[in-house]
């Protein structure tokens, strides 16, 4: 749990550091035969720093295809790239010149980063996601601050509700508490569903599990929040769903596809300056949490494949020894605690735990087959 | 007011809005508009620090609805010299809610002179209502209906500019309809009377009005737009999604920092209960938004101070323009 000293400190910490903003229309960017090779752009009489990826974000705005662009750039092609974003560009302005853009920019790296339509940008500031944690903290009894994530950009507060929801017939170690994460992403502010497992004090953050909220404008944004969150409260903030999610992800063989790709979500975190000591680390990750991987390569080329050469779809019908709740757990487990990789973003491995909980899972339904 | 006495049009000036009336000599206006005499005028320009104004009164409920009206004192409550017109969909309380408010105006302060005109309830009607909500049984109360049978556009006239503070009119429409259909005034007319009678009677006079007007289905005010542009506040009673019901102000002169915050209610006895919980979370979360749009505002003007500064270009250093441009994806 987080003391108000905590709490206050992260606020501070997190306070000022949103992305800048400003509101613009299509006109009134100015791209010039060199802005792709300079990296800027042009807003009335400044010249103004855009990212390597701004010019891509551009495109999709004005719908271009992205993959067009990127083709023309790897082929160096860069005259014909910018005067086919100035032409789309120039079209788009006769036809949406009144729509509103915002662009956005990275006060640290003193470069604009993006630009999206104004109406899609719903980002509160950091401090008012910690204002709108306390408010929700006041208003809705026996909510408490579990943790706050602000590791690889973006700020997760958790807030749980005090009471235990035990799902004995799963198991006497299945007994959760529930909440909420209140989530500022690049351009949007959310909530999420949070739930902790107690037994391992494992922290999973899922999308659209219950919750599905996501910030408008304005007051009624606001009002809405507070509305749902007496709803959630009412039912301790346990989604409906949860209990027979529970039961399948335990009763489910996760997939080769899908214990590769949470292994590879995990060890590419793990860097290190000498190469050495990283890939060293990485094996014994792969031990450490993911010993199944191994042990289910090794049946595949005994059964006479490479996994190497199986393709995404084929790694779908392969089973392995773990169940879909086991990498959950297990990713939900680092996300959670401090260990000795120096992981670069944990909160991430909450967020995948919690989202591979409430996916669809590869072999869901693969009792069906016998059928 | 002037009257051209050969065009037969006066105008008026109310709250600011300059009004064209004709007057009655159409063939199908049957009671005929008394002409007003023509007067010299004289513009008087005054400074707004020397003007003479007439004491206010802040009439209170001693509920929490008080501290929508206005927001002048920490106390709140409904200024006198004000029209307020009061709008909502069928079956939300617009009459109950008003009634309420009356009644305990009378409640926590006697020496209020009230006054309920009911255009669209009789007696009977009243009678049903009343044994519901038995707070409203000290309101004095005209009862249009009973006389409609002759001049009952003199009799709205003397009331309302009569011996009261505080006015109730249920309905604005329904006296409206009933000048056109009754007295055969044209509806435009009659509407700009009764606006004119009201707007007369708060700015002049001191009053405090509330007139209570229907909207469509769609929940779209009828009114005139001179009624909407005239009128000191437009108090709406609405649902919410969950089909709870609250009041908030779309406009309010005496109370601009109030406008968008919703209060509850419900009733509880025949008594209007306001909901005290989501009243400070409304004020909570009216915080929140001010705050957040202070904060965009301010990153709005960080960026321009970084980006686009004077001189900012040549502040920019130029990347070498032989290396290999980056567009990734």
């Amino acid at each position: 749990m987080i003391s108000q000293e905590q709490f206050d400190k992260a606020k501070a910490d997190s306070s000022g550091k949103d992305p800048l903003i400003k509101k613009v229309k299509l006109s009134d960017i100015k791209i010039d035969d060199n802005s792709l090779k300079t990296g800027n752009i042009l807003i009335g009489d400044s010249k103004i720093p855009v990212s390597n990826k701004f010019f891509n974000r551009l495109g999709q705005v004005v719908n271009l295809q992205t993959s067009l662009l990127n083709r023309m750039d790897k082929n160096a092609d860069h005259s014909v790239q910018t005067k086919l974003l100035q032409a789309v560009k120039s079209y788009s302005e006769t036809r949406d010149g009144d729509k509103e853009f915002l662009l956005i920019g990275d006060g640290t790296a003193r470069e604009v980063t993006n630009i999206v339509k104004a109406d899609k940008y719903h980002r509160l500031s950091n401090e008012t996601l910690f204002d709108t944690a306390g408010l929700i903290l006041n208003e809705v009894p026996d909510m408490h601050v579990e943790s706050i994530d602000n590791s690889g950009g973006g700020v997760s507060i958790n807030l749980i509700h005090g009471s235990q929801v035990g799902f004995d017939k799963i198991g006497k170690d299945e007994v959760f508490r529930f909440g909420v994460s209140l989530v500022n992403s690049a351009t949007n502010s959310r909530v999420d569903d949070f739930f902790l497992r107690l037994s391992c004090a494992n922290g999973a953050v899922a999308r659209n599990l219950n919750t599905a909220f996501e910030f408008g404008q304005g007051q009624d944004a606001f009002r809405k929040l507070l509305e749902s969150m007496t709803g959630w409260s009412k039912a301790g903030f346990v989604p409906r769903t949860f209990e027979t999610r529970l039961e399948g992800a335990i009763r489910t063989k996760a997939s080769y596809g899908e214990l590769e790709r949470v292994m590879n979500s995990v060890i590419g975190q793990i860097h290190d300056e000498d190469v050495n000591v990283e890939s060293h680390y990485i094996r014994a990750a792969q031990q450490q949490f993911f010993p199944e991987f191994d042990i289910t390569s090794k049946r595949i080329f005994k059964n006479g494949h490479n996994p190497q050469f199986l393709t995404d779809a084929q790694k779908k019908f392969i089973k392995t020894d773990s169940s879909v709740w086991d990498l959950v757990n297990e990713l939900t487990w680092i996300g959670s605690h401090a260990t000795t990789f120096n992981f670069q973003a944990p909160k991430k491995f909450k967020v995948e735990g919690g989202n591979l909980f409430a996916k669809s899972w590869d072999l869901e339904h693969a009792s069906l087959a016998a059928i | 007011m002037t009257t051209s006495t050969e065009t037969g049009v006066s105008y008026g000036l109310f709250n600011g809005v300059v009004k064209k009336l004709k007057d009655g000599t159409e063939p199908n206006s049957l009671v005929p508009v008394q002409p007003v005499t023509p007067t010299e005028m004289v513009a008087e320009v005054i400074e707004i620090g020397n003007m003479e104004f007439p004491p206010f009164t802040a009439w209170r409920s001693g509920d929490l609805i008080d501290q929508l009206f206005s927001d002048h004192t920490a106390d709140g409550g409904i200024y006198s010299g004000t029209a307020n017109i009061v709008i909502g969909e069928s079956g939300v309380g617009k009459s109950t809610v008003t009634l309420d408010i009356l009644a305990k105006i009378k409640r926590v302060q006697p020496e209020a002179k009230i006054l309920y005109i009911s255009s669209e309830m009789t007696r009977n009607d009243l009678y049903f209502y009343y044994q519901k909500t038995p707070i409203i049984a000290n309101v004095p109360t005209l009862l249009v209906m009973d006389y409609v049978m002759g001049r009952f556009d003199k009799i709205l006239e003397d009331t309302i500019n009569g011996d009261y503070d505080v006015i109730l009119i249920d309905s604005h429409q329904d006296i409206i309809v009933k000048l056109a259909d009754i007295l055969g005034w044209k509806s435009t007319r009659a509407m700009t009377w009764l606006t004119n009678l009201i707007i007369e009677a708060a700015d002049k006079k001191g009053k405090t009005i509330f007139a209570i007007q229907h909207m469509t289905k769609g929940g779209q005010y009828v009114g005139s737009t001179y009624l909407k542009h005239a009128t000191t506040s437009m108090m709406e009673i609405k649902f919410d999604d969950a089909g709870r019901r609250y009041v908030e102000f779309s406009k309010n002169r005496r109370g601009g920092s109030l406008i968008g915050k919703r209060l509850y209610y419900s009733l509880v006895e025949g008594e209007v209960r306001w909901d005290a919980t989501s009243w400070r979370q409304e004020t909570q979360v009216a915080e929140l938004a001010e705050q957040e749009r202070d904060k965009r505002s301010e990153l709005e003007s960080k960026f321009t101070d970084l980006f686009m500064s004077v001189g900012r270009p040549a502040e920019v250093e130029e990347p070498d323009t032989d290396a290999e441009p980056t567009v990734n994806q």
